[in-house]
C-alpha cells in the first residue's frame, strides 16, 4: 500500500470490490495487500480514469476471462466473444469506480470518471510511477485471484479538511421524479 | 403494437442485459451507444415510449443529451430514466431540471428495472 493513501479511501475500495462481487453473486475476499504481482493466466484488465476537487488517479480491474465470463449477466454469444468480455470487464472497472466514488463523495471530495479502456494478456504486471500513491489488492472470487490497482493522489487540503457526506443514491435504488 | 423503448449505454452487455428484460416482457427496444447516437435514436423515433439512458458515455454523456435536447426545442416528450453508477445528488438534479423521469444506480435488478418501465410507460400493448 502506498504510504500516502489514506486508509479510509482503501477501507472504501475494499468494499466496494466486496459489494461489486456480492451483487453479481459472487463471494469476493481480500487476500493481501501487495506491491507487485503477476499472473501467469490470460488476463482481461480495465483501466478508469478519475480527475476532480481534491482527487485524482485511475483505477485498473485484472481478473482472468473465466471469472469475467461468470460474471456475465447475459448469456455467451461465441460469435463475438473477446468483444463481449471486453465490454464486460471495462463495465465492471466502470461500476467499481462509480460505487467507490458514491462512497467517497463529500462537499470536498468530487471527481468525474472517464471511459475504461481494456488490457489483455499473460504475466501482466502493473507498476506505478515513483511518486504516485499507488495501492494493489488482491482478492479471491471464489477461487479465482482478482487484483485492484488504484492510483489515487488526494490534495493536501482533503487530506487535513473537514469533510461532509452529500446524499447519496445507493446502487440498485431507483428514484422517480 | 408493443411500446418501443431505446436503450442507450457504451456498454454493449448492460444494454443486452435491458433489451433482454424488456423485449420478454413485449417490449421493442432501439439501441443507441452514445448520446449522439442516442438523440438520433430520439429523433428517429417520435413513437417511442420511454428511452433508459447512461450519464457517462463517449463522444455525448446522457445528461449533456438531455440538455441538448432540451436546449434545442424545449424539453423532448418522450420520457427518459438515467441508468448510471452515478448517485450525486447534484447529478440527479441536473436529469431532473432537464426532464428526466427517474434516476436508478448500476447495478440494477431486473425486476425493479421492468416495473419502472411499466410505471412510466405503462404495458407493453
Amino acid at each position: 500500500m502506498g504510504q500516502r493513501v489514506h486508509t479510509f479511501v482503501r477501507d472504501v475500495l475494499e468494499a466496494s470490490v466486496t459489494e461489486l462481487f456480492d451483487s453479481y453473486g459472487l463471494a469476493c475476499d481480500l487476500t493481501q495487500v501487495v506491491d507487485d504481482d503477476a499472473s501467469p493466466c490470460v488476463e482481461l484488465g480495465s483501466i478508469v480514469g478519475f480527475r476532480g476537487k481534491g482527487v485524482r488517479g485511475g483505477l485498473a480491474f485484472v481478473a482472468p476471462l473465466g471469472l469475467i465470463e461468470r460474471m456475465l449477466p447475459v448469456p455467451r454469444d461465441l460469435t463475438r466473444a473477446d468483444l463481449q468480455l471486453r465490454d464486460w470487464s471495462a463495465e465492471m472497472a466502470n461500476q467499481l469506480v462509480g460505487r467507490m466514488k458514491n462512497k467517497l463523495s463529500t462537499k470536498t471530495l468530487d471527481f468525474d470518471v472517464g471511459t475504461p479502456v481494456c488490457f489483455t494478456g499473460k504475466s501482466i504486471r502493473l507498476v506505478f510511477l515513483p511518486d504516485a500513491d499507488g495501492l494493489s489488492l488482491a482478492f479471491m472470487a471464489e477461487g479465482t485471484p482478482v487484483r485492484i490497482h488504484l492510483d489515487c493522489t488526494l490534495s493536501p487540503d482533503l487530506v487535513s479538511g473537514e469533510v461532509e457526506s452529500l446524499r447519496i443514491v445507493p446502487e440498485g435504488d431507483v428514484l422517480l421524479f | 403494437m408493443p411500446k418501443t423503448i431505446i436503450v442507450i449505454d457504451d456498454s454493449q452487455v448492460i444494454r443486452e442485459q435491458v433489451s433482454i428484460v424488456l423485449k420478454q416482457a413485449g417490449y421493442e427496444v432501439v439501441e443507441a451507444e452514445d448520446g449522439v447516437e442516442g438523440a438520433a435514436a430520439i429523433r428517429n423515433n417520435p413513437g417511442a415510449s420511454l428511452a433508459i439512458c447512461d450519464v457517462n458515455m463517449p463522444k455525448l454523456g446522457g445528461l449533456e443529451m438531455l440538455e441538448t435536447i432540451s436546449a434545442q426545442g424545449g424539453a423532448s416528450s418522450l420520457p427518459v430514466i438515467m441508468l448510471t453508477t452515478e448517485g450525486r445528488p447534484d447529478l440527479i438534479e441536473r436529469a431532473r431540471a432537464s426532464g428526466a423521469k427517474g434516476w436508478m444506480v448500476k447495478p440494477f435488478k431486473p425486476t425493479m428495472l421492468l416495473a419502472t418501465v411499466k410505471k412510466i410507460a405503462g404495458a407493453a400493448a
